[in-house]
């Protein structure tokens, strides 16, 4: 069969579509969608800046108003005014990627890679900057501040599980990278003529 | 932009150019429920595009790179049917199958560009559907000259299929 065969029997399919769209099922979920991931990423941004804004606001009420503060304390200022500007960025990340549409499927690829290596080095960043900072700071607050042992196993607990949520978060991004450029590997490639 | 202008802009090219999202539809997904679920993708990515549309390009041209675009990564990030359980909110079907008898030569054909990877999937149903090198280059985003060599490679392997195919079958 020749290649102009191939496209006759391709396009026999355009007079007699395979499927019937159920517009009412498709209007409902289309709008659905769009409205519940607009709001289900607004909410965990908000959620993320307003946290570090939250905890920021208590440790400097403590330490500049009360003046209960300590070192460790104001360091921790700094650590969750960090985690409100990595909410920030996440959001802007966010927008800026709606914002893509007018470019080839290559444009779009390059985009989400920079997009997502930019995602690998800022969980990096939390995975083996942020967390192990925020443990040692509070740690050393909590022993500094003669609390019972058990407050500084309970936190180490919790240090863990957030260690081990971070560094699931942090091997998604790198999947998420490595598939990206292996398709845009793909794409660009030119093989031999043979 | 007004709901009810994208709405109608939306009803008006899914309307117009269902033959080429089903292509591509079942050219990445192979089960109903995966159908419906990249339908869905696609859709909803048309939904958010209406806006970013300045008609400097063809609606054909538009159509065909978003949903190649959400079908490349639907592929990639596609898991949730594949285990057995289904999500309650999937159930209600959007694509119902229409009950036509089989063309097997359309069925074969679908089987065999199912076999491709997934980037030359896409230059297929391009080039299946008449696209030229400029419009597939400007898809895609990379060479006419990248474009022309994976073209003969393709071809050349599925008029050998056909080949193979009418030799075993016809």
């Amino acid at each position: 069969m020749q290649f102009n065969d191939l496209q006759k029997i391709w396009d026999s399919q355009n007079s007699k579509p395979m499927y019937v769209i159920r517009e009412e099922v498709l209007h409902e979920k289309v709008l659905a969608k769009a409205r519940k991931a607009g709001r289900t990423a607004n909410s965990t941004e908000w959620i993320l800046i307003l946290t570090g804004l939250i905890a920021a606001g208590i440790l400097v009420y403590f330490d500049f108003v009360k003046d209960e503060g300590n070192t460790f304390s104001f360091i921790s200022v700094i650590l969750f005014s960090l985690i409100t500007v990595y909410g920030i960025i996440n959001r802007f990340l966010r927008k800026n990627k709606t914002e893509s549409f007018d470019r080839s499927v290559l444009g779009d690829l390059e985009h989400a890679i920079s997009v997502s290596e930019y995602q690998v080095s800022l969980s990096k960043g939390m995975l083996y900057g942020f967390w192990p900072a925020v443990f040692i700071i509070s740690l050393l607050s909590l022993i500094m501040s003669d609390k019972p042992l058990w407050y500084s196993l309970i936190f180490g607990i919790l240090f863990i599980g957030a260690s081990f949520l971070s560094r699931w978060e942090h091997r998604c991004y790198i999947n998420r990278r490595d598939e990206l450029r292996q398709l845009k590997e793909k794409l660009t490639e030119a093989p031999e003529l043979k | 932009m007004r709901n009810k202008t994208q709405l109608d802009i939306f009803d008006r090219w899914v309307t117009e150019f269902k033959p080429l999202l089903f292509k591509v539809v079942r050219a990445y997904a192979f089960t109903h429920e995966d159908q419906n679920d990249l339908f869905q993708e696609v859709s909803i990515q048309i939904w958010r595009s209406i806006p970013n549309f300045k008609e400097r390009s063809k609606v054909s041209t538009w159509l065909y790179r978003i949903a190649l675009n959400v079908a490349l990564n639907w592929t990639r990030n596609n898991r949730k049917h594949t285990d057995g359980k289904q999500n309650i909110e999937s159930v209600t079907h959007i694509l119902e199958q229409v009950n036509e008898p089989v063309d097997e030569r359309l069925d074969w054909l679908y089987k065999e560009i199912e076999k491709l990877d997934k980037v030359d999937r896409s230059i297929t149903l391009l080039l299946l559907d008449g696209f030229s090198y400029k419009e597939m280059a400007e898809i895609l985003g990379i060479s006419e000259s990248n474009i022309g060599v994976k073209i003969h490679r393709i071809k050349k392997h599925l008029t050998k299929q056909s080949e193979i195919e009418e030799h075993h079958a016809i």
